[in-house]
């Protein structure tokens, strides 16, 4: 049972061809909805479940699973975290939109997002209790048995954090994983604002997890003010999470890893230079619009070290 | 087993609104959280409810003048927390919000001017 996440990953991964080399994806929004259409060497997008479940899945999207881009429906107000039990019928809307979509799994946070009939539009750190835990684990148990696909939890960033917890992120996370066989979604850049904001150290925390478990990784931007990091997902990817992706990377065969971007979008050739960094601190080979490889394969396994940047890239 | 999962639902539950309540700020910080944080917690939620109301406004063509600025932090007063279903919702609260408002000053202009005639 317990291994059973693990072998659906690697599984998942090989299906994919991906079990020697990271596949790059990025966060599908309707704003950079072009940029992604023309960007030949993506093999996966996410998309914010919650934007899609009462409606149609836009043309430009679909196009992508035409091209067998795996499409990953992330979730964000599951409140796995939360004192009350998951929605079903959210669950089930989550499931559909897997079986349409050929998901290979989906994902959400270990957070909660509402309490006491009020929304907090902001996904907040559970406390790290021995109680607080059963609740989770029974939590995500619960979705599990309404999802026919593999589960991924997202450690989340946290600008506050309980004062009572009886044990740190780590060990909080790689419980819950472990208790009910969910894969891991890695946030490089939640961790590098979590130990920045509140000072431990990002290697340890990840030699603590079960790194066997990871679905995929994102990866985001932001900027400190006032002496605080934010991970806005709305400023460019700051050097510190490409370093802590460097260091993950070393540590594991990363199957998946992605960009994530929310607001303030910037032009085609900023999203290109971020995937392109990703890719060269993963050693994957660049194939952005413009260096001749649009229309080759998407699968080709290379090892290429060098920065390739993206010439000619979209404006 | 139920009832420990019980107990410790109803643990969290409370430990959950309290937070809840003091970063939206409609109840002090609890003691288990540090009040600073919670504060800068707090105002990041009213910046991302503000940028996300504010796209809205923009795709509709509508320049988010300081007058605006004002209406939104009162509608934050008035709606401490996001919209149960979402962002999006919340976005459309705020222009029913602004309808709304509008129309009573209107009102209140007309009451006015009649008054003084």
């Amino acid at each position: 049972m317990v291994a059973d996440a693990v072998a659906a990953a690697a599984a998942v991964a090989e299906g994919s061809q991906m079990s020697e080399r990271t596949a790059i994806g990025i966060g599908w929004r309707p704003e950079i909805a072009w940029c992604i259409q023309q960007r030949k060497d993506l093999e996966f997008v996410e998309i914010v479940f919650e934007n899609w479940m009462r409606k149609d899945l836009p043309a430009p999207l679909l196009d992508l699973r035409s091209r067998e881009i795996d499409i990953i429906p992330h979730a964000i107000s599951l409140s796995l975290g939360g004192a009350d039990r998951p929605d079903v019928d959210k669950l089930r809307k989550l499931d559909a939109m897997a079986k349409q979509l050929h998901a290979p799994f989906v994902s959400d946070h270990i957070a909660f997002v509402r309490a006491g009939g009020k929304e907090s539009g902001h996904l907040l750190p559970v406390p790290r209790t021995e109680k607080a835990l059963k609740v989770v684990i029974e939590n995500v148990s619960i979705a599990r048995e309404h999802l026919s696909v593999p589960l991924a939890l997202e450690n989340i960033a946290m600008l506050c954090d309980w004062k009572n917890s009886e044990m740190d992120e780590a060990e909080f996370l790689s419980r819950i994983l472990n208790a009910t066989d969910s894969l891991l979604l890695l946030d490089v850049a939640n961790l590098y604002a979590n130990s920045l904001n509140h000072k431990f150290d990002a290697i340890d925390f990840l030699h603590r997890l079960p790194l066997d478990r990871i679905a995929y990784v994102h990866v985001a931007g932001g900027q400190t003010c006032d002496g605080v990091y934010h991970d806005t997902h709305a400023h460019g990817v700051p050097q510190g999470v490409y370093d802590l992706l460097g260091e993950l990377n070393a540590m594991t065969n990363l199957p998946r890893v992605m960009l994530e971007r929310d607001d303030s979008f910037p032009d085609g050739s900023a999203i290109n230079k971020e995937l392109d960094a990703i890719a060269s601190v993963l050693s994957v080979e660049s194939k952005s619009p413009g260096t001749g490889s649009c229309g080759t394969t998407n699968r080709n396994r290379v090892g290429a070290r060098e920065v390739r940047p993206s010439q000619g890239s979209i404006q | 087993m139920t009832q420990i999962q019980n107990d410790a639902r109803s643990e969290l539950k409370l430990q959950q609104e309290q937070f809840l309540d003091a970063l939206l700020g409609l109840a002090p910080c609890p003691a288990e959280l540090d009040a600073k944080q919670v504060q800068t917690c707090g105002n990041s939620l009213i910046n991302k409810r503000s940028r996300y109301i504010e796209n809205v406004l923009s795709s509709k063509n509508i320049v988010v003048t300081a007058d605006i600025k004002a209406e939104l932090l009162n509608y934050f007063k008035k709606y401490a927390s996001v919209h149960t279903d979402g962002f999006r919702a919340d976005a459309k609260r705020f222009l029913a919000y602004r309808r709304t408002c509008h129309f009573m000053n209107r009102v209140r202009t007309k009451f006015r001017s009649q008054s003084n005639q």
